[in-house]
C-alpha cells in the first residue's frame, strides 16, 4: 500500500470536453456578480447619502394652527410670512450667546405683581408659548402685550390696563412653529418668547445653554491603505527602467489607531488634538536582486541588494535565502558554483518575490473640526496637521522579516490630515463615530537627493466618543 | 526581465487572459482529474469537483508564490476542494461497520487484472470517510498528524479509518485474484 504513490503521481484521466465550458462560465458569471454587486454597493451608497443630506442638513418647518392664540392690535408686520422671517432672523441671534437680557423677564414680573387680571392672561400666554417650548420649539407669538413693558414703568402700566382691562379680544390665528426634528445638546439656547412691540423687536430670552460639556474624548480605529508619491528630483528622472521598476510596487493595507481630545467653541467648530500610530509603507511583487560585495571565502557572507523607490535594502546571503526559502541552504542568492562565484549570475537578476517595507510612525494631529450640525446625526469635517515620528521600520521577505535598518531615512514626517465623519449620538455622553480620513505627506521619508518618497494614506474606520 | 514559460502562463492567468487559462487547465486538467477520481464515486462527481477546484485556482492564483511548482500548488487546491466537497455533503468520519464499510455498488465488475484503474475503482467504492483518509495517507503522502488537522479529526481516528480502508482493500484485492484464478 505504501508503494502507491509513484504510480498514482502518473494517473490521469481525460475530463469531458464540455468541463472546460462549464470552468468558463462559472469564472464569468462570478466576475459578472462581482461587477454587478459594485453597481448595487454604489447605488446603495449614493441613495444613502442622498436621503442623509436632505436629512441632516435640511430643518422641517411645519405650521401649527389655529390653536395659538394671541393679542388682536398686535403689529401688522405680525402676519404670517413676517412671522416666518422673524423666525428665522431670531434664529440667528440665537446662535449669538451674547443675547442674553435678564432685565425683560425682571420687568415681566413687576407688572405681574400689580395686576391679576394680567396674571392671570399672561399665565394663559405663558402656557401657550411655553409648552411647546419644553418640546425644544422656537415660538414667535404676538408682541403687543410684552411691547408694553419694555418702557417705563409709567407708561407700561398705563398701556397694560388698557392693553388689558380694555380691549383684550383674543383671537385665534394661525403662528409659525419651527419643530426641531432633531434633538440639539451641546449648544441648547432655546427662547422662551420674543418681545416685540410697537415695531421694536427684541432678543430672545435664553432659556439655558450648553447642557453638557464643551470636552469630548474619542478613540478611533482605521483600516488604511498606505501607499507614495515618488517625486523625481534629478538623475532618476530621466532613466525610465528606473521609473518602470517602480511599477511592481503597490501599497499595503494597516491598522491605524487614534485618541482624541477635542474642544468645542461653538456649535459648528471644535479643535483636536490626539495621539496616533498607523504604517506607512510599500509592497512589491517583484524585484532586482544585486550581488553588491562578493566574499570570497564566506559565499553566505554575500551581500546582496534591492533597490526599492524608498531606498536600497540591503542583506546577506543567509537573510535572503532564510526569508525567501525558509531555509538557509538555498540557492537563490548564496553561490551555486564555488565559494566566491556569486550566484545570480551576472551580478543581477529579476526575482519574483513579496518584498515589503514598513515605516511606523507615533503621530501627533491638530485639527480644526466643523460639525454641520448638532443632532442625533451629526456629520462633520476635520482638517489640519499631523507631527509624526518613526518608531520602526521594517522589511519583509515573504511575509518573512529581514534584520535591515536604514540609516537613509527621515524619522520626521510632517503631513496634513483631513477626515470626514458622521458622529452618532447615543445619549448625552457616548456617541458612535464613522469616519474617512487622508494622510498626505509634506515632506519626504527617505533622505536621497534624487528621489522624494512621500507616504499618503487613506481610510475608513470607526470609533467610540465621550463627551464629558 | 526573463520569465520562464510557467511564470507568463500564472502572469497571464492572473491578468484574466482566457487562453492561457485554457493552457493551464489543459496542462494540470487530466492528472488533476486522476486525483478527484480516486477521492470521488464516479467520474461525474469527479468532474464537478475538478470545475469547482479549478475555479478556485483561478480565482486564488495570485496568492501563488513561485516557491514551488505550480502543479504542486494546484494540486493541493484541487485536494482541499475535495475535502471541503465532502465535507458539505457531509460524507466524512461517519461511523460505519465493518461489513458496511465496502460499498456494494461500486466493485461489482469481475476483473481480468489489478492495475490501477481497478485499484481506483476499489478506492472509489470504499466509503468516503475511509476513502479521504486512504488517499491522503497511502497516495499523497499526508502523516496522520497532518491528516488529523486537515479533516479536523484526532490522529488516533486517521490511523483507525486508514487501517479499516486497507483491511477492506486487501480482502477485497483477495477476492479478486481468487476468482481470476479460478476462471483460468
Amino acid at each position: 500500500m505504501q508503494k502507491l504513490k509513484p504510480s498514482f503521481d502518473e494517473y490521469e484521466v481525460e475530463p469531458s470536453p464540455e468541463v472546460w465550458g462549464k470552468i468558463v462560465t462559472r469564472l464569468d458569471s462570478t466576475s459578472e456578480k462581482t461587477t454587478g454587486w459594485l453597481y448595487y454597493g454604489i447605488g446603495a451608497v449614493l441613495l444613502t447619502g442622498f436621503i442623509l443630506f436632505f436629512t441632516l442638513f435640511y430643518d422641517v418647518e411645519v405650521t401649527v394652527k389655529p390653536k395659538q392664540k394671541v393679542m388682536d392690535g398686535s403689529p401688522a408686520s405680525n402676519s404670517g410670512n413676517e412671522l416666518v422671517k422673524q423666525d428665522k432672523q431670531s434664529e440667528k441671534k440665537l446662535s449669538d450667546p451674547v443675547s442674553v437680557h435678564p432685565g425683560i423677564s425682571g420687568s415681566i414680573d413687576k407688572v405681574q405683581e400689580n395686576n391679576s387680571t394680567q396674571k392671570k392672561q399672561d399665565r394663559m400666554l405663558k402656557a401657550d408659548v411655553i409648552t411647546p417650548q419644553k418640546r425644544g420649539a422656537s415660538i414667535r407669538t404676538a408682541g403687543d402685550l410684552h411691547a408694553s413693558l419694555a418702557t417705563n414703568k409709567k407708561e407700561t402700566n398705563a398701556r397694560k390696563e388698557e392693553t388689558w382691562s380694555d380691549s383684550i379680544t383674543l383671537i385665534e390665528r394661525p403662528f409659525i412653529e419651527k419643530i426641531r426634528l432633531r434633538t440639539p445638546l451641546l449648544f441648547v439656547e432655546e427662547p422662551a418668547f420674543e418681545l416685540a412691540g410697537n415695531g421694536e423687536k427684541q432678543p430672545p430670552v435664553i432659556l439655558k445653554k450648553a447642557s453638557v460639556s464643551r470636552w469630548e474624548a474619542s478613540f478611533i480605529l482605521a483600516s488604511e491603505y498606505n501607499y507614495r508619491v515618488v517625486n523625481f528630483v534629478s538623475g532618476t528622472a530621466a532613466n525610465e527602467n528606473e521609473k518602470n521598476y517602480f511599477n511592481n510596487e503597490k501599497g499595503i493595507y494597516s491598522l491605524a489607531w487614534s485618541a482624541f481630545l477635542l474642544y468645542s467653541f461653538s456649535p459648528h467648530f471644535s479643535a483636536e488634538v490626539g495621539i496616533s500610530h498607523y504604517t506607512a509603507g510599500q509592497e512589491r511583487s517583484e524585484s532586482e536582486v544585486t550581488l553588491t560585495n562578493i566574499n570570497a571565502v564566506n559565499a553566505s557572507a554575500n551581500t546582496y541588494s534591492v533597490n526599492t523607490s524608498v531606498g536600497s535594502v540591503s542583506g546577506d546571503a543567509q537573510q535572503f535565502n532564510s526569508s525567501y526559502y525558509v531555509n538557509a541552504d538555498s540557492s537563490l542568492f548564496n553561490p551555486s558554483g564555488a565559494p566566491g562565484f556569486a550566484f545570480p549570475q551576472p551580478a543581477s537578476a529579476t526575482k519574483r518575490f513579496t518584498f515589503r517595507q514598513e515605516f511606523s510612525f507615533l503621530d501627533i494631529p491638530v485639527l480644526v473640526q466643523y460639525r454641520f450640525s448638532e443632532h442625533v446625526i451629526t456629520p462633520y469635517l476635520g482638517l489640519g496637521f499631523s507631527f509624526g515620528f518613526m518608531t520602526s521600520q521594517k522589511t519583509f521577505i515573504n511575509e518573512k522579516q529581514v534584520r535591515y535598518e536604514s540609516g537613509n531615512l527621515h524619522t520626521f514626517l510632517f503631513s496634513s490630515e483631513t477626515k470626514a465623519g458622521i458622529q452618532y449620538l447615543l445619549n448625552n455622553h457616548f456617541s458612535i463615530d464613522i469616519q474617512a480620513n487622508l494622510r498626505y505627506g509634506l515632506n519626504a521619508v527617505n533622505k536621497s537627493s534624487e528621489t522624494k518618497w512621500i507616504p499618503y494614506a487613506w481610510g475608513a474606520g470607526g470609533g467610540v466618543s465621550y463627551r464629558f | 526581465m526573463n520569465f520562464t514559460s510557467e511564470e507568463v502562463l500564472v502572469k497571464e492567468c492572473i491578468a484574466g487572459n482566457r487562453a492561457y487559462q485554457e493552457m493551464l487547465y489543459r496542462k494540470f486538467s487530466r492528472r488533476m482529474l486522476g486525483v478527484c477520481y480516486r477521492y470521488a464515486r464516479n467520474k461525474e462527481e469527479a468532474e464537478d469537483c475538478l470545475q469547482d477546484a479549478f475555479v478556485r485556482v483561478f480565482k486564488n492564483l495570485q496568492q501563488y508564490k513561485a516557491t514551488g511548482s505550480l502543479e504542486g500548488w494546484v494540486k493541493r487546491i484541487v485536494i482541499n476542494t475535495i475535502l471541503e466537497n465532502m465535507r458539505k455533503k457531509s460524507m466524512m468520519y461517519k461511523v460505519v461497520d465493518m461489513e458496511e464499510a465496502f460499498d456494494e455498488t461500486g466493485h461489482d465488475d469481475l476483473l481480468d487484472n489489478i492495475n490501477i484503474q481497478d485499484l481506483v475503482k476499489l478506492i472509489q467504492a470504499l466509503a468516503p470517510g475511509y476513502r479521504a483518509v486512504f488517499n491522503l495517507f497511502a497516495i499523497e503522502g499526508y502523516t496522520h498528524r497532518e491528516i488529523a488537522k486537515q479533516l479536523g479529526i484526532t490522529e488516533g481516528t486517521s490511523k483507525s479509518q486508514y487501517a479499516c480502508a486497507r483491511k477492506i482493500l486487501r480482502r477485497k484485492l483477495k477476492e479478486q485474484s481468487e476468482e481470476i484464478s479460478i476462471r483460468t
